[in-house]
């Protein structure tokens, strides 16, 4: 839990004072690039509980758009 | 607008790019004794298509090619092109990461978390990946000639191992798994190039791409091979088959008066160095693609995000170096050949007949 904590902080700490350092700050960078740390802060958080993500989902993800999107399928 | 780099800067990026990975594993292991033929034939069939991914490189050398695409396509078919190969990219990132990971499980540090090896090259490849492209392939000009230099040493050592009767018979089990291993070499890792024509680099001369991409497939190919060759002599095709990392194995055989040896260090260095640079190039694509999405010139402010997720990242593809195996020997799965071959011959043709034809109009207008 403790390492969970710290993973957050860390991520929120250079979430937060990277933008900052940018000379032009656009809206829409600003908000992709918060909404891509937030991810990446949770799921890294979540596996430092022990919580890992399950296996080849995005490639799983991936195959059954194909296979959904596929005439007749 | 592109960075612009050197021409042989960029050669020894697209060489140690495509080593990455590929040189630890045994690649085109299908076709055992063969598998030097079918690096061969792999190059060679690869090579139509690193011409089309160069030939879009070189629409417009002053601008990077989503500004090619959109006058192609148009915009809204740009960004779905924008959002499937920063996925892709991601993806290989992540499939690197893994790789490297697991190497260092097996080859060494076997208590080691599985997460250090992954945390270093990541931050690493950011590190690389911030200072642009143009930072990146300079040192890659740099190091290509200390891998060649490694290289060479670990095969004048490892000679006195050297069988080439572990070659012969030639085609002994037929064509068939020769042709498998082709078309699976060509996958992982010849036209994962394509990646690299999203960097977004221009050339200090014309048709810069086709001549980088071109010399750059050809001399990783030759560099491959001959590790490949060398290592199936080696160890012998049996083997080369059910190793995970038989170039591993082979360097380990050198023995040198039983005073010089441990030398798969050698193999470590090569892997380390070349994984580098291909997770750093994959960061700089997913980076850019997604930089387009949104808008933003600088594909850096995005670098972070995108490459921190490949600490977790990694862990979502496969469970172990049997699963990895298993991945690298498959055929072409949907997302691979939509990227590296369906797309890029679509594109192609959509841009040659556009292109034309608004060149056409624009000469007759003047």
């Amino acid at each position: 839990m403790l390492a969970a904590v710290g993973t957050m902080l860390v991520f929120i700490v250079v979430g937060v004072i990277e933008p900052f350092l940018w000379e032009k700050r656009r809206t829409a960078t600003v908000i992709a690039y918060g909404v891509a740390m937030f991810i990446t802060a949770v799921l890294t958080a979540l596996y430092t509980m022990g919580i890992e993500p399950p296996k080849m989902i995005l490639t799983n993800f991936v195959r059954d758009l194909f296979q959904k999107l596929k005439p007749g399928g | 607008m592109k960075e612009v780099i050197a021409v042989r800067a960029g050669i020894a990026t697209v060489v140690l790019m495509l080593m990455g990975g590929s040189v630890i594993h045994g690649i085109g292991s299908q076709a055992g004794s063969d598998a030097w033929l079918a690096i061969i034939f792999a190059a060679l069939f690869s090579l139509p298509f690193i011409l089309i991914y160069a030939r879009l490189g070189d629409f417009d050398p002053e601008q990077d090619i989503f500004h090619t695409l959109e006058k192609a396509l148009g915009k809204p078919l740009t960004v779905v092109v924008a959002i499937i190969y920063g996925y892709y990219a991601l993806l290989l990132m992540y499939y690197s990461l893994d790789s490297l990971g697991n190497f260092v499980t097996v080859a060494g540090l076997v208590e080691t978390p599985k997460v250090v090896p992954r945390l270093a090259l990541t931050l690493i490849g950011l590190m690389a990946a911030k200072a642009g492209i143009e930072v990146l392939t300079r040192w890659c000009s740099l190091f290509l000639r200390i891998i060649m230099l490694t290289s060479f040493l670990a095969l004048v050592l490892v000679l006195k191992e050297v069988d080439f009767s572990n070659l012969q018979p030639v085609l002994f089990d037929g064509i068939g798994p020769v042709l498998q291993a082709t078309l699976t070499t060509m996958k992982f890792p010849f036209l994962e190039t394509v990646l690299f024509t999203f960097a977004g680099a221009g050339f200090r001369i014309k048709n810069g791409s086709r001549y980088v991409l071109v010399r750059g497939h050809f001399a990783a190919a030759a560099l491959i091979l001959f590790i490949i060759t060398l290592t199936v002599a080696v160890v012998g095709p049996e083997i080369y088959r059910i190793q995970y990392y038989p170039v591993y194995g082979a360097v380990s055989r050198i023995d040198v008066g039983g005073f010089f040896t441990r030398l798969e260090i050698t193999v470590t260095f090569i892997f380390l160095i070349t994984a580098f640079v291909k997770v750093s190039v994959c960061q700089i694509v997913a980076a850019k693609c997604f930089s387009y999405l949104v808008g933003e010139t600088d594909y850096r402010r995005l670098v972070t995000p995108l490459a921190l997720s490949g600490i977790v990242g990694s862990f979502y593809l496969a469970e172990g170096t049997l699963e990895m195996e298993k991945r690298n020997l498959s055929l072409w799965p949907p997302l691979e050949l939509a990227v590296q071959v369906i797309l890029p011959v679509i594109i192609w043709i959509i841009a040659e007949i556009r292109l034309n034809k608004q060149n056409d109009t624009g000469q007759k207008a003047n």
